[in-house]
């Protein structure tokens, strides 16, 4: 079974997300910070005549603080009836891969293990694939 | 009526759509207790449907196979295959009875009988089997509306708020760019277009609670009667806006509770009699938006629920089990009301009370994010709270500045606004807080720049710039506190959607919005900053009392920016409210401009020119009888002291004159001047001058001249012997009169009149002359 990726860049490492949960990249501006906010959430931002919330992938994955500067990719992807942009550094490609991915018993970093869904063969490399939902989720429990 | 049957009729076919599986998979297992369940529901709600629709054969064959589904529960019949298929065969028959009805056609009441007896367990009846086999013949008459799904609706108002953003966008470009007079007006007519769309998709959307309401007087009326009963109902709030969804949602609800309450809640008269209550009872049903829900509650002053009643019969009726029940105090047993198949009713009524309802009411309101409460005292009434949360009703906010941050702050919450940098309002510290002193209160006070973070340079001079304004609001709970913002910007109506759980984490958000410049903005929670400032906001009550004490050196004003930039006072006590209307809702008629504010009309005070589209911002003034809307300008506005002393205007006329207020002239409105000039004299007073006319054409002084006179504020008399304060003489003649001449006001055709003359075309001549004759007759 074929499954179409979008392989994008955070934090100097590549991961795949299914590119059947992304909507649409955009380009992030005019993001309003929303304090109190969950750590990983930069903001929220008007797509179209939407409200999107702006996750920094940086902050989920490697925590700190969410910092997304105006010019940087955002992957629209929707999870339980919410709109998500999910910053990254860069957007790389859409890539066909047969076959589901796999678990790595590598240790992954905490961050990485946390998101990821198993590993995907891409050109030779693996390629982290992740959940956009456990992206978006709160990072408490993990933290605890 | 009408649209009641229409609605009944749409709703019964559409659940029978959605049944006919469920009848199907019960046929095949009649021990399915949930889907026995849900056809006993749907054949409750028809019944009761029927009820007040007076459909009364329909709702006698429900009443049938209600009792036999009932039976069918309880297990004190088995569900043979004859009686399956005579309920079955019910329920085809409501069917082809309800597109009769909307056919308009007779129901033919002749094939029901052997029905009923097939339900009733004479199965023998050759009649009887022969009906219950029958098969209904397909003739669904095609609707003539059609129910459009509310996705849909959301898609649609979704694409016109993109079209929205995108003109919004290509008027600035259009603005950069040569103006070309034909792509302007083209652009126009667009923008005009998306407007109207937009107002549709809207109204498609929202609806004023009244449609919901509206049914409620016709089902009080016919139940009260029915059960001989007498009930008053009350009907507060229904201009509250709530999503079209929702009120669906809520229609069977509400019309449950209002039946439980009218069958078991409200006494016979001679039952409240005994219990020294009046004949008539109260139903209060009203809505109001508190914080980020609608809450609706429905009251009754009937007899109330006995907890320890309830406790028997859920003992008896074994749904709950007997030791969780014998912990429960008061309040929990109460909730059991909710509990499925338990009923406080001695006896089942058609009306209602069988247990089905409650469980129904609070499964449809849970469903829609809602929450249900009861709240009830034996012998005094009871009390349902329906509280459903305000997602996707617009709400109108403010929008405050804190730091470089925008943010918005439900109006609903908000008492006033005060500016730091004038009197009357100043920050105190106490015991290593603060607290700001608004005209003498003292309230708690929340840095909102500390607490949303943007406060990082903390010097004294940020905190001077930072700290501008106090927005005092009151949260649901009535705790009064203040939120010091640094700017305040607008007023706008924003449709309010749910936050992400990451965002609504931070326990001080109620939803985002976007309004129209494109910016999301975030609405604040009140409730929730309370909360996280940890205020102890029960704490500054005394204190606030023991200051109000103080002598009061004025009434309150508010001073704001009219239309022609000028500061202007009027009084607080006049002020109804403030109204936000929209421009096109002013219109010009009979000479004077009038707000058209859902059926009635309001003259309005206009002072400099109104702008022509968008927005308008009004006070609403009220007399006690009568109002006016003042419009002003759409700026923040201050509530003050009314200048005790202050230099009167030398003419009467709107400014009754003008104070120093912080340093800068204030002009004070003469209410009572406003109220002479814009509300028209009341037609019914008695009390006004009678004007006797004599002489002349009669069509001339009965259709031209009566009207001005009356308009002067006088009562106009034809009949001399009546008795009169002042007469006009139309004729040119000089008609007798045994009054003194000076007292008759003399009207000529000839337009240079002579001495004790006034040309008859004169309005402003005739007028002052009728003043005049009637004052010196007055002062006599």
């Amino acid at each position: 079974m074929n499954q179409l990726y979008l392989v994008a860049e955070t934090a100097g490492t590549c991961f795949a997300i299914p590119a059947d949960a992304v909507q649409s990249v955009v380009t992030a501006s005019d993001i309003i910070p929303a304090p109190g906010a969950a750590p990983t959430v930069a903001g929220i931002a008007a797509l179209r005549s939407k409200v999107i919330t702006v996750i920094d992938t940086r902050a989920a994955i490697e925590g700190g603080a969410a910092r997304v500067a105006d010019g940087q990719s955002l992957i629209v992807a929707g999870v339980d009836d919410f709109l998500y942009g999910l910053a990254v550094d860069d957007i790389h490609d859409v890539r066909d891969h047969d076959g589901a991915p796999r678990k790595l018993g590598a240790a992954f970093a905490a961050g990485w293990r946390r998101v990821s869904t198993g590993i995907i063969e891409l050109d030779g490399s693996a390629i982290v694939v992740v959940d956009p939902a456990v992206l978006v989720a709160s990072q408490d429990s993990v933290a605890a | 009526m009408d649209d009641l049957l229409a609605e009944f009729i749409a709703e019964t076919r559409e659940t029978l759509d959605t049944i006919s599986g469920e009848i199907v998979a019960w046929e095949a297992d009649p021990g399915d207790r949930k889907r026995l369940d849900a056809i006993f529901r749907f054949v409750h709600t028809v019944k009761g449907s029927c009820g007040f629709l007076d459909l009364t054969h329909v709702q006698r064959v429900a009443h049938e196979a209600e009792q036999a589904l009932s039976e069918l529960r309880d297990g004190t019949r088995e569900p043979s295959p004859r009686l399956v298929s005579a309920i079955l065969a019910v329920i085809d028959r409501i069917g082809a009875m309800v597109d009769a009805l909307e056919r308009g056609k007779e129901i033919d009441e002749s094939i029901d009988g052997p029905l009923i007896a097939a339900l009733a367990g004479r199965e023998d009846d050759p009649e009887a089997k022969a009906a219950a086999q029958q098969s209904v013949p397909e003739a669904r008459h095609p609707a003539r509306s059609i129910r459009v799904p509310l996705e849909l609706l959301d898609r649609l108002m979704g694409g016109v708020s993109d079209l929205v953003l995108s003109r919004n966008e290509l008027s600035r470009q259009l603005r950069r760019a040569t103006a070309d007079e034909h792509v302007e007006t083209a652009f126009d007519r667009m923008s005009t277009c998306v407007a109207e769309m937009r107002d549709a998709i809207t109204w498609a959307r929202m609806q004023r609670i009244e449609s919901l309401f509206a049914a409620l007087p016709r089902l009080v009326r016919d139940l009260s009667a029915e059960l001989g009963k007498s009930v008053l109902l009350e009907i507060d709030g229904a201009d509250v806006e709530l999503d079209r969804e929702m009120i669906e949602m809520l229609r069977d609800p509400l019309t449950h509770i209002v039946r439980n309450a009218l069958d078991h809640g409200i006494e016979a008269p001679d039952e409240r009699r005994a219990a020294g209550k009046p004949d008539t009872s109260i139903l209060r049903i009203g809505a109001r938006q508190s914080g980020n829900q609608i809450k609706i509650s429905i009251t009754d002053d009937g007899r109330g629920i006995d907890p320890q009643k309830l406790k028997q019969r859920a003992i008896e009726s074994e749904c709950v089990n007997p030791e969780t029940v014998a912990s429960m105090d008061d309040d929990e047993l109460l909730e059991l009301v909710f509990q499925p198949g338990l009923s406080t009713a001695e006896a089942v009524s058609t009306v209602s009370g069988r247990g089905v309802g409650m469980d129904v009411v609070r499964s449809n309101v849970e469903r829609i994010g809602g929450a249900i409460d009861i709240d009830s005292a034996v012998g005094e009434g009871t009390t349902l709270c329906l509280l459903v949360p305000l997602t996707l009703t617009i709400i109108p906010a403010l929008i405050c500045g804190v730091g470089g941050g925008r943010y918005a702050i439900p109006r609903a919450s908000i008492d006033e606004i005060v500016s730091l940098d004038k009197d009357g309002a100043e920050l105190e510290a106490v015991g290593g807080t603060e607290v700001a002193k608004v005209r003498g209160k003292r309230l708690p006070a929340v840095r909102m720049a500390a607490l949303l973070g943007s406060d990082q340079t903390d010097t004294a001079a940020s905190d001077v710039a930072e700290h501008r304004y106090l927005v005092v609001v009151r949260s649901s709970r009535r705790e009064r506190f203040a939120m010091m913002v640094s700017a305040v910007f607008d007023h706008e109506e924003l449709v309010v959607k749910p936050a992400a759980p990451g965002i609504m984490q931070a326990g001080f958000y109620a939803g985002t919005a976007l309004p129209d410049n494109g910016m999301p903005l975030l609405l604040l929670d009140i409730a929730g900053i309370a909360a996280a400032a940890g205020l102890r906001l029960s704490m500054a009550d005394p204190q606030r009392d023991a200051v109000n004490h103080a002598p009061k050196t004025g009434s309150d004003a508010l001073i704001f920016t009219d239309l022609d930039g000028r500061r202007r006072a009027v009084r607080m006590a006049l002020l109804n409210r403030i109204v936000d209307a929209d421009a096109e809702q002013i219109v010009e008629r009979a000479g004077s401009l009038r707000l058209v504010l859902g059926d009635e009309t309001i003259p309005v005070v206009a002072s400099g020119d109104l702008p022509k589209t968008g927005r308008v911002r009004l006070l609403r003034l009220s007399d006690g009888d009568s109002a006016i809307v003042y419009a002003i300008a759409d700026r923040a506005a201050d509530v003050g002291t009314f200048p005790e002393v202050y230099d009167r205007a030398r003419r009467p006329g709107r400014i009754g004159g003008v104070a120093i207020v912080d340093g800068e002239p204030v002009e004070l409105l003469d209410a009572h001047f406003l109220f002479g000039e814009f509300c028209e004299a009341s037609s019914t007073r008695s009390d006004r001058p009678r004007c006797l006319i004599v002489g002349g054409d009669d069509m001339w002084r009965r259709e031209l001249l009566a009207p001005l006179i009356e308009q002067a504020g006088y009562r106009v008399i034809f009949d001399e012997s009546a008795g009169y304060d002042v007469a006009i003489d139309a004729s040119d003649a000089g008609v007798d009169l045994d009054e003194t001449e000076a007292d008759v006001v003399r009207l000529t055709a000839d337009p240079s009149p002579g001495q004790d003359q006034v040309y008859r075309y004169d309005r402003a001549g005739i007028v002052d002359a009728l003043h005049a004759r009637r004052k010196r007759s007055a002062s006599r």
